[in-house]
């Protein structure tokens, strides 16, 4: 009983007469005052509203922005916008207190201290811009302009960069991608051209009608939805996956399993939380595909687990089949048990076996349904390769692979932007390097660290993570024409990414980026920081710009939704601060460049060609959709199946188009900035099913998916009639013309090429699965897992409307008091937000905190809100407070992914709780990356717990 | 006939992620550390039967608010006939009878609204705000179903519109054709205290009514 419900009592007898007294009197009915009504009317009336994007998440939902005077007065979710449906999460409400939070760069410095101590002075642009350019071109002269490395940490917006530095001369430009959640995409890269499977469960989708009409369909169809170590309430990338798993089940009897060994929030909507050991996903769904491939007949209707039509629409089935089954006469080291069984699954996982056949007969029988694995599990692990690819099998055996209500690849299916404006054809210009004294020409792109690389050459999405040593031992080509040129990393170019703190280790980042050569001069040549937030990264950087907001600048959504959806990022307001839009910064480099003697940035590329960032955008719309009209309803009948479609969905509707039967492309108006904006922001195409198959026969349609062979395809390298094929086959090719050199990851996991069907290793730091690591389990009793906090990243760390949140086990109000400067919101006068000092007293702010199981603490003597150390065997070691739970396994630690320690000031309350928050990344070992992508082992560590 | 207007959750929908509370906050400019509406997240139950429940809470807006009988300002909260308790903020003068009265927690004194009338015409009778002078004081704020946006005729309250879940639903409950009215006709529904005798109108689909228990603090504390 609270005070307030006390003092309630006092009046409880007089409201208890309250019906017998006269109403009038007492509740004082009464309408808003002609004055108070017209002064509402007027503070509502005066709004612009601007369709936009969202920037603090990936999952960049379509927004209203409603700005008055200039400044964002109101946010909310474009309606117009499938991806978000009109609504906005909590970060997504909270961007006034980003765009306005005193914590911005607000002006270009240059370091003036050691590299990390944080000494800057003010400069202009024009200094800043002249520095950069001058080191630049000699870094460019001296070593070449592929020891130029350009990290956009975020996917958002980085194609002016691309631009410029893929026409500087470097192939190495790099994006989020490659620190997000590698392996998980890996299956279907390999086996559909794709990356993400998701449900099918965005709501609405604009779908064709038999009488050739289109309409916004709400109904979901999906039946089971499994989501093993994905986290979309909290961790989302896939905005609709929230409104569209409870939608589901409420709206259509929709069973949902959860596969965590945390209980996420996604779990409480779970009619089934599966909690296994960490980074045994890949055993469970192994487990999995062997007992529906046992256990399956097609005349049992209660074992029909499998859709042999599938066969039709695949290739290489039988190889994946038998070298699948070739392990099941293998015995496990570790537990003595043949692979992939019931009872081996059961040893490796901690499930019963009970719960592993349930969910694997569960999966199989229930259709239509979606199997799906996230960043948190394959995503975070050494092997999540081998668990994503059987992912994709297990879709598609059973299929649910693009039928309504199971599961998409939303890579294959998202509209196209980009173009000719991101510069990748800058990449195909001849050079020359002097090898072993000879001189030999290539492209720009052989110039590639990681894809002619020494260790990872099938690294699509680029490593990041092996910078450090990067930076102190160099890059070998070993592949490709260039092979044998060695050349250093000299310039880091770090726009929107905080790589320091969350690039594996940040020990060794900061080793590396601080290491100096003989001559006392630090053997990083040049680090610039280019963002709206000082992050720990900036603490190191000798040049810092300050970028306009998301709210600032303008460019296109970066989503996964199930159809073609592309929406405006419109500037909203003007930049704040000394802040520059990405095309303003790139078209002053750019010119600065030219200025000193780079013939390579020429004036018609560059500031001559994009008078406004509109133009720039207009190019990169100038693709989209981009897509194959395929799939049942044919998303266009009036044109050929199979054809890529071009143009506004208005004038593809009309036949304002012209239509290519050479190149099979269907041309209608380009989609523009302009037409967006004229159309609540956003562009739709129609959605379609079956995209595999033609819309009127039971047959490959030959043009989706994005295979070798236009087949899904379960063998990875083979020749048929002379011909090569598979998703491996150019990086093989790559290795026979280097005279077998196999690349480092490969011999990590004793390989000697890329594998031509399906494979399996183990992970790392895993004593219940790798017998290497048994030796540790009594040390070191727990596993440690991490996750994206959804109210805890980097931007929104600062907001203090999210410190007022908690999010499961990982975001805790703990805090101790402290004072800190917040934007706070104004409900009078026009200034939005107002900077205050607040004081904010112990446990009413949410901070990053260590999740473990109740159990577990009480065993070690350690309470709800106790400072424990947790330590890894290599000696690392991070304190935090811990909240204890029964919503997690016991053996199992969670920490949220940079949720604590976070020591820039730049943080604002963030900083102010660094010294009793965990940092994570500090026990992630740097010498896990995972063999084929080089993707560090996020969640592969084992700790043990002490009080602190 | 007036319309009546009634907020319903809908729990097997919400998702947890807070965005009412913080749309809220952002519609109304609430105060750090003070909620017109909030979400009450608790963590329950021993591994592996844990729960955690979200519990939303805003103003009850009550049938029969008991906020409004110890005001000692005739007019400066009061309900309206469409079922909205509003608070003048031209007559308040920052006692905060009507916040201590409130057993939801609904209410709170707003920081940064200083109160316009002259609380020295009531200090005779009003001992809290004796001796002080409007800008020493603070009016007092409250969930009021967005009025600002139902004034420019947006029925639809900022949390409504911005609920990821799409778990609240907000209408005229005198219009059987209305969200509410239909989801409370088909589907059992719950209200949050009705013990305390105010004839809540916030409305929860909550097949689960441990969370009334694992989530009972006020809006306020």
């Amino acid at each position: 009983m609270q005070v307030s419900r006390r003092v309630f009592l006092k009046y409880a007898g007089a409201l208890a007469g309250v019906a017998a007294l006269d109403n009038a009197g007492l509740l004082s009915l009464k309408r808003l005052s002609p004055a108070e009504a017209e002064a509402m009317q007027k503070a509502m009336g005066k709004y612009e509203v601007r369709y936009t994007a969202d920037c603090m998440c990936p999952s960049e939902c379509g927004l209203e922005m409603w700005v008055k005077d200039g400044k964002i007065a109101k946010i909310y979710g474009n309606k117009a916008v499938p991806m978000n449906d009109g609504t906005a999460c909590a970060k997504g409400a909270s961007g006034q207190q980003l765009v306005y939070s005193p914590y911005r760069l607000k002006y270009p410095m240059i370091r003036v201290g050691k590299r990390g101590e944080g000494k800057f002075k003010r400069v202009t642009w024009d200094e800043a811009i002249d520095h950069i350019g001058r080191k630049l071109a000699d870094i460019k002269k001296k070593h070449g302009a592929e020891s130029v490395i350009l990290d956009c940490g975020d996917v958002t917006d980085r194609d002016q960069y691309w631009r410029l530095f893929f026409a500087f001369g470097t192939p190495n430009c790099v994006e989020h991608g490659s620190l997000c959640d590698v392996p998980r995409r890996h299956g279907p890269k390999l086996m559909v051209g794709g990356k993400r499977w998701e449900p099918d469960v965005m709501r609405p989708q604009l779908v064709r009608q038999p009488d050739g009409s289109l309409k916004k369909d709400h109904t979901y169809k999906t039946k089971l939805i499994v989501y093993n170590g994905w986290n979309p309430f909290v961790a989302t990338r896939i905005f609709y996956e929230q409104r569209g798993t409870v939608g589901a089940k409420v709206e259509n009897g929709c069973k949902v399993v959860v596969i965590d060994p945390a209980y996420s929030n996604t779990a409480t909507a779970a009619d089934i939380w599966l909690s296994p050991r960490a980074g045994t996903d890949g055993d469970l769904f192994a487990a999995m595909l062997r007992y529906i491939l046992e256990h399956d007949n097609p005349d049992d209707p209660d074992r029909r687990y499998i859709d042999w039509n599938m066969k039709k629409y695949v290739m290489g089935w039988d190889e994946f089949m038998d070298a699948f089954k070739s392990w099941w006469q293998k015995k496990d080291p570790v537990n003595g048990l043949s692979y992939f069984s019931l009872d081996w699954a059961a040893d490796r996982t901690g499930l019963s076996k009970k719960q592993i056949e349930d969910l694997a007969h569960m999966f199989g029988i229930t259709k239509p349904a979606a199997l799906v694995w996230g960043m948190q599990s394959p995503g975070h692990h050494y092997n999540g390769y081998c668990c994503s690819i059987i992912g994709v099998a297990l879709n598609v055996i059973t299929g649910n692979f693009d039928v309504p209500g199971g599961v998409i690849d939303t890579e294959l299916v998202k509209s196209d932007k980009g173009g000719s404006a991101t510069g990748k054809q800058f990449k195909s210009r001849k050079v020359k390097r002097i090898i072993n004294g000879k001189e030999v020409e290539g492209e720009v792109e052989h110039l590639h660290k990681d894809s002619f690389g020494s260790k990872y050459p099938a690294a699509w999405d680029d490593v990041v993570a092996d910078y450090p040593d990067v930076i102190m031992n160099g890059i070998e080509l070993k592949y490709g024409p260039f092979r044998g040129h060695n050349y250093p990393m000299k310039a880091y170019i770090l726009r929107t990414g905080n790589s320091l703190l969350t690039g594996s280790a940040p020990w060794k980042w900061e080793k590396a980026i601080t290491a100096k050569d003989a001559s006392g001069n630090y053997k990083l040549e040049l680090f610039v920081f280019i963002d709206s937030l000082n992050l720990e990264s900036a603490l190191y950087a000798d040049v810092i710009l300050p970028e306009a907001s998301y709210a600032e600048r303008q460019s296109l959504s970066d989503i996964y939704p199930s159809h073609q959806v592309i929406y405006n990022r419109d500037a909203v307001i003007k930049p704040l601060h000394e802040s520059k839009k990405p095309t303003d910064i790139m078209k002053l480099l750019a010119k600065k460049l030219n200025e000193l003697g780079d013939s390579d940035i020429k004036a018609s590329d560059f500031w001559e060609k994009y008078k406004t960032e509109e133009d720039f955008v207009n190019e990169m719309l100038a693709v989209a959709p981009g897509r194959v009209n395929v799939g049942t309803p044919l998303p266009y009948p009036r044109y050929p199946e199979g054809y890529k479609l071009i143009g506004t969905p208005d004038s593809l509707e009309k036949g304002e188009v012209t239509i290519d039967d050479k190149s099979k492309v269907v041309k209608g108006k380009p989609v523009t900035v302009e037409w967006l904006r004229n159309n609540n922001g956003v562009a739709i195409w129609p959605m379609s099913w079956y995209r595999y198959k033609k819309h009127n026969a039971d047959e490959p349609n030959k043009a989706f998916p994005n295979t070798s062979t236009k087949l899904i395809e379960f063998k990875f390298d083979w020749t048929d009639g002379g011909k090569r094929y598979g998703g491996y086959k150019s990086y093989n090719e790559k290795i026979e013309k280097a005279g077998g050199e196999v690349p480092l990851g490969l011999k990590e996991i004793g390989f000697s090429k890329f594998p031509s069907t399906f494979f399996w290793f183990e992970t790392k730091w895993n004593p219940y699965t790798n017998p290497e690591y048994k030796k540790y389990a009594k040390d070191y009793p727990f596993q440690l897992i991490c996750g994206r906090v959804h109210h805890a990243m980097s931007g929104t760390q600062m907001i203090p409307w999210l410190g007022e949140i908690k999010a499961e086990g990982t975001w805790q109000p703990m805090n101790k008091e402290f004072e800190a400067e917040v934007p706070e919101a104004m409900p009078m006068g026009v200034e939005p937000m107002k900077t205050m000092k607040m004081k904010f007293k112990a446990n009413t702010y949410s901070v990053g905190t260590i999740w473990m199981n109740t159990d577990d603490a009480k065993k070690l003597g350690i309470k709800n809100g106790d400072m424990v150390a947790v330590e890894n065997p290599l000696g690392k070691s991070t304190k935090g407070k811990v909240f204890a739970s029964g919503g997690i396994r016991p053996g199992v630690i969670k920490i949220g992914f940079a949720t604590g320690g976070r020591f820039s000031p730049g943080m604002g309350p963030a900083y102010k709780t660094k010294d009793y928050t965990p940092s994570h990344n500090d026990l992630v070992d740097p010498d896990v990356l995972s063999p084929i992508m080089g993707f560090p082992g996020y969640a592969d560590m084992i700790v043990r717990v002490k009080k602190a | 006939m007036s319309k009546k207007y009634a907020l319903l959750v809908d729990l097997r929908k919400c998702v947890g992620c807070t965005s009412c509370q913080v749309s809220c906050k952002m519609e109304n400019a609430a105060p750090m550390g003070r909620f017109r509406s909030r979400v009450d997240i608790a963590d329950t139950g021993e591994y592996p039967k844990a729960k955690r429940y979200f519990f939303p809470k805003l103003c009850n807006n009550c049938e029969e608010p008991p906020c409004i009988l110890p005001c000692p300002v005739k007019g400066a909260t009061y309900k309206r006939e469409d079922g909205v308790v509003m608070v003048n903020r031209d007559l308040c003068i920052g006692c905060g009878r009507c916040v201590a009265a409130c057993p939801y927690g609904a209410r709170f004194m707003h920081p940064h609204i200083p109160v316009k009338n002259d609380p020295s015409k009531y200090a005779k009778d009003v001992s809290e705000v004796k001796g002080k002078r409007a800008k020493d004081l603070r009016v007092v704020d409250k969930c009021d179903y967005c009025s600002r946006r139902l004034a420019e005729g947006i029925e639809e309250p900022a949390c409504v519109r911005n609920c990821v879940g799409k778990a609240r639903f907000f209408g005229d409950l005198n219009n059987p054709d209305s969200d509410v009215s239909k989801l409370m006709a088909s589907v059992k529904t719950e209200k949050w205290h009705p013990d305390y005798g105010t004839q809540p109108k916030t409305t929860y689909i909550a097949p689960d009514k441990e969370v009334f228990d694992a989530a009972d603090g006020p809006v306020n504390k």
